[in-house]
């Protein structure tokens, strides 16, 4: 009860006339952002930050955030309409959402992870509200030893992903590991296959290596053919999800905004997590998993739907405890800051206006997204029918222009047009690209838990195993690498000969 | 993966329609991706692996490429072992001259983008797509890449994004 | 010959003029076009906010627009790299902490030399660097705290924002003056090492003052030490180094510099004007919001030299950390 008041009073806030301006204002540069491959929300959000120094604290962060939840919206466009993602939690939209656009199916990919999106966005604010508190502290207990176990049961759940060789996938996984250690060591400071390059001391960014991995490399096998012949084939039927859509979609909603918003609240690749592990849950509970990757419509609708509630509880850690679990929140943090609010523990009692009037326009905001971009769907269906030779250049110029403005580095240029070639000779040869992209997220987050685990415990691995959560998480990894090997044996896989194009 | 009793090839029997060995781009993806792990391994090595209770700077990516290479090793060997057949290679649709114009011309564009601004780089990168690749007459060339680059400029000054500026402020 | 003397006039004419021109454009007062400053660190941390606080008021005393641009990497290694190879005309330059200039070139190779490359112009405030437990832990005092780890060698767990921060290098210097072993554990920023803490998975955090202000008030942290001889003003409890006996001195601060040859007038000019701005509401504001202290400017040489002096207290302590560059594996 005391909640419903609270939304209510958040309403009022939100929906006052120039906070309404500017919750639009954020969502609809948040779109933009979003489709746009390569800048992200991040980037906006502190271009705009001087701008908020002189709005009130909860115009300046209603406007932040909704640049940030509206880009989730925004970044799975890209991955659909040409297997660009706009964020990594979009990778794995794209892996049947593209396959959907070729179909000619592109309107009802793109409708229905709008609207999985909205669905995923309201439970993860219906979460925020409720459950804020608990959760946070919840996610507390979460140390280096759990976290080091849900990034195993997270790799092994990256093998259900797989549709082609399950094992030449292992080993795009298992590139993307040593892929993601180049850089700094977290520990010794010590630079790890840096090839003596400054730019590279940081790693290798992930922006680039997807864009060129996804991106440049399906152009480059577009152009196999002669241009003018279709990439995709005309749109046939509604540019809305059809009723057989929904009946396939409806539980994949369901289940990725439960996952997306509980793994949302984790600290460190919430979004990305729980798009790829909905993603995957989905496969493996369909009757016809080998319909992923081809052009599933759940394959659209869970990752979507989870990403979406991530990115709501993401919110949560920072405002209930004053912990920003990401650099979007990060800049958030600085956002409240800059206006005189240190966030904390003590954010909502001393400052309910805010809270709630933020989480209101959340609520507003997701409304608005929805109205944008539902019509925007036949602009963008439109756009797909521009002849392929004048599309690519285009293509090609957004991603430059976008990987380039991430942080203003020539390097990062320069990385994606090497992942382009791998992502093509790749693509050739039969080696699945999510794996690598999805493990390189990962890697990090795995060997740093490992390592402090370790710390805490003064080399001791027992610390895995007397630590509840983290016990029953490796528990449960073995489960499942049990279930995987089982059923590999047992089913009939689908052979994928080199050079037939692979979605995972 | 292919299977024939429950049980038998973990290693995939990857496709063996290929005419010659010697021109097999699986063996060399396979045979590269050995190289790279065992250099990664060295490398690993020399940052040091640390204990087991206390792992190194290299002890992930030594432990990442002790797997991947002999994976890699088992599907080379495979792939050799296997009698060579005809048929698809898998680079038999690959124009490498558009590959490397593409590739080529977005690292030049990297390369270009400070010193000559954002303008002049992507007009250049434009005329080269559309003309060399996409084959388009000149002057629909000049054209299309003018009004891209136009556009795109607004574009970003509305977003507020910063793109480098050459001489003439383009 | 009348053509002649005419042209000769003209051409006298317009050489007079163009002299006057000229010299005139030579003394336009710098800057005449936007200044762009690059921020080493991603968006919205503290040296960020500060720096665009900074650069909002620093615009209206120079006359033209500051950009802030991040480019992260390293700490802002990358962009003092990069920076030197910049024209040194004053239109670009970098604000950063001092940990490019008086810290990475301990640690590995950089290629730069932070003393001969770049021109240092101001010092725009410092950070505190503070040592907490939970609220709920049985040390009330820093003494406490080391007569435990004492008693308990090796068992003390010690969460820092990373293996080469000052509260990890500091530690370091205490840990072996008191006498006691304890397990560092490096997280990636003051964000991750909060959580840990919180989460009663360490059991003290090394950090910036500005990471833990607010649970502090919140009554969830205690403050048990602090860098600052002034102490903090809501922690009063905390013990400074200087009271609890330490002779380390560990400050990081926010400087602003360009590459090296940057004409002094130029160089006058940008710390005025970052001086003026520093004193403006908005900045004030963030500076304090972010524990930031401020009001002690230091330009020119009496900057240089100051870094140097913390340069060689950092080189020290990385030494004894054992994370000097050539005695790594």
């Amino acid at each position: 009860m005391d909640a419903l008041l609270s939304i209510a009073h958040g309403l009022q806030v939100a929906l006052q006339p120039t906070n309404l301006f500017f919750c639009f204002v954020g969502v609809f540069v948040g779109t933009l952002v979003g489709v746009l491959p390569g800048i992200g929300p991040v980037g906006t959000m502190s271009l705009l930050l001087p701008a908020t120094f002189h709005l009130s604290p909860v115009g300046a962060i209603i406007m932040l955030a909704g640049i940030y939840y509206g880009a989730q919206y925004g970044g799975s466009t890209t991955s659909i309409l040409v297997n660009i993602p706009g964020e990594a939690s979009s990778i794995v939209t794209g892996l049947d959402g593209y396959q959907l656009a070729r179909q000619g199916r592109a309107g009802p990919a793109l409708g229905m992870a709008a609207l999985g999106s909205f669905a995923g966005g309201v439970v993860g604010i219906g979460g925020l509200v409720l459950l804020a508190a608990p959760l946070a502290e919840a996610a507390l207990s979460f140390g280096p030893p759990e976290y080091f176990a849900l990034m195993c049961v997270s790799l092994v759940v990256l093998t259900f992903l797989s549709q082609g060789s399950m094992y030449k996938s292992l080993m795009m996984g298992l590139l993307g590991l040593l892929l993601s250690g180049v850089g700094l060591d977290m520990f010794t400071s010590a630079p790890r296959f840096t090839l003596g390059l400054d730019e590279l001391t940081d790693g290798i960014g992930l922006i680039p290596l997807v864009m060129g991995l996804f991106g440049i490399a399906e152009i480059l096998v577009n152009l196999e053919h002669p241009t003018t012949r279709r990439v995709y084939e005309t749109p046939l039927g509604t540019v809305l999800p059809t009723a057989a859509d929904w009946l396939a979609a409806r539980w994949a909603i369901v289940r990725g905004a439960v996952i997306g918003f509980l793994l949302g609240i984790l600290p460190g690749g919430g979004a990305v997590l729980s798009s790829f592990v909905a993603y995957a849950v989905e496969k493996r509970l369909s009757r016809h998993p080998e319909r992923f990757g081809r052009g599933a419509i759940e394959g659209v609708a869970a990752p979507e739907t989870g990403n979406n509630a991530a990115a709501q509880a993401s919110f949560i850690p920072l405002l209930s405890l004053g912990i920003p679990p990401n650099v979007v929140m990060a800049v958030l943090f600085g956002g409240l800051l800059v206006h005189g609010i240190t966030p904390g523990p003590l954010l909502i009692q001393q400052h309910p206006d805010l809270f709630w009037g933020v989480v209101a326009s959340m609520l507003v905001g997701n409304v608005m997204l929805l109205a944008l971009n539902l019509p925007l769907i036949g602009l963008w269906v439109r756009l797909l029918r521009v002849p392929y030779d004048v599309l690519f250049p285009l293509i090609l110029m957004v991603c430059v222009v976008g990987v380039y403005s991430v942080n203003h580095s020539r390097m990062d240029v320069y990385v994606m047009v090497v992942f382009g070639l791998v992502g093509y000779l790749m693509q050739k040869l039969g080696y699945a690209a999510a794996p690598l992209a999805l493990a390189y997220v990962l890697g990090p987050i795995l060997e740093s838990a490992l390592r402090q685990s370790l710390s805490l415990s003064g080399g001791s691995f027992a610390i895995f195993f007397t630590r509840p959560i983290a016990a029953v998480s490796l528990a449960v990894m073995a489960a499942l690498i049990v279930l995987q090997v089982a059923t590999h044996w047992r089913r009939q896989p689908t052979t994928a000969p080199p050079g037939e194009r692979r979605r995972t | 993966m292919r299977r024939g009793a429950a049980g038998r090839a973990i290693i995939p029997a990857v496709d063996r329609q290929t005419a010659s060995r010697a021109h097999d781009p699986e063996l060399y993806a396979s045979a590269f991706l050995v190289v790279l792990a065992a250099a990664v391994a060295v490398g690993a090595w020399r940052l040091g692996l640390g204990r087991v209770h206390d792992p190194g700077p290299g002890f992930m990516a030594f432990a990442a490429a002790s797997l991947l290479g002999p994976m890699a090793l088992g599907l080379l060997l495979r792939r050799a072992l296997a009698p060579p057949a005809p048929g698809d290679h898998a680079f038999a649709t690959s124009r490498w001259r558009v590959v490397a114009i593409v590739l080529g011309t977005l690292f030049g564009v990297g390369f270009l983008l400070e010193r000559v601004g954002f303008g002049i780089a992507t007009f250049l990168m434009l005329l080269v797509l559309f003309g060399a690749v996409a084959g388009k007459r000149w002057w629909v060339t000049l054209l299309a890449a003018a009004l891209v680059v136009g556009a795109a400029r607004v574009l970003a000054r509305a977003l507020g994004v910063p793109l480098p500026e050459g001489p003439l402020g383009l | 010959m009348q053509t002649a003397s005419r042209l000769a006039a003209v051409a006298l004419m317009v050489v007079l003029a163009t002299s006057g021109v000229f010299p005139a454009a030579a003394q336009e007062p710098f800057p005449t076009k936007p200044i762009t400053v690059w921020v080493g660190f991603p968006p919205g941390g503290a040296t960020d906010i500060l720096m665009r606080a900074l650069a909002e008021g620093a615009e209206k005393h120079l006359g033209q627009k500051v950009v802030v641009v991040n480019k992260p990497g390293a700490a802002g290694a990358v962009a003092t790299a990069e920076l030197a190879k910049q024209r040194p005309d004053g239109y670009t330059i970098v604000c950063n902490t001092d940990t490019p200039i008086t810290r990475s070139p301990h640690l590995r190779e950089v290629e730069y030399d932070p003393f001969r490359d770049l021109t240092f112009i101001n010092r725009v405030g410092t950070f505190k660097v503070v040592f907490a437990v939970r609220a709920d832990t049985p040390h009330r005092t820093w003494r406490d705290l080391v007569e435990w780890a004492k008693k308990n060698p090796g068992q003390l767990t010690f969460g820092t924002p990373g293996v080469a921060t000052t509260p990890s290098l500091v530690m370091t210097r205490i840990a072996a003056r008191e006498g006691f072993t304890f397990r560092a554990v490096p997280f990636a920023g003051d964000g991750p090492s909060v959580s840990a803490l919180l989460g009663g998975h360490v059991a003290v955090l090394g950090g910036s003052s500005v990471a833990v202000s607010s649970y502090v008030q919140a009554k969830r942290m205690r403050v048990l030490l602090v860098s600052d001889p002034e102490g903090l003003d809501y922690a009063p409890e905390a013990v400074s180094f200087a009271k609890a006996g330490y002779d380390v001195e560990s400050t990081t601060a926010v400087v602003t510099f360009g590459p090296k040859g940057m004409p002094p007038q130029v160089v006058a000019r940008l710390a005025k004007a970052f001086d003026e701005a520093a004193k403006t509401e908005t900045f004030l504001g963030v500076a304090r919001k972010s524990e930031t202290t401020v009001g002690q400017p230091l330009t020119g040489q009496a900057l240089a030299d100051w870094l140097r002096k913390v340069g060689s207290n950092y080189e020290q302590l990385i030494k004894e950390a054992g994370l000097y560059k050539s005695e790594k594996k």
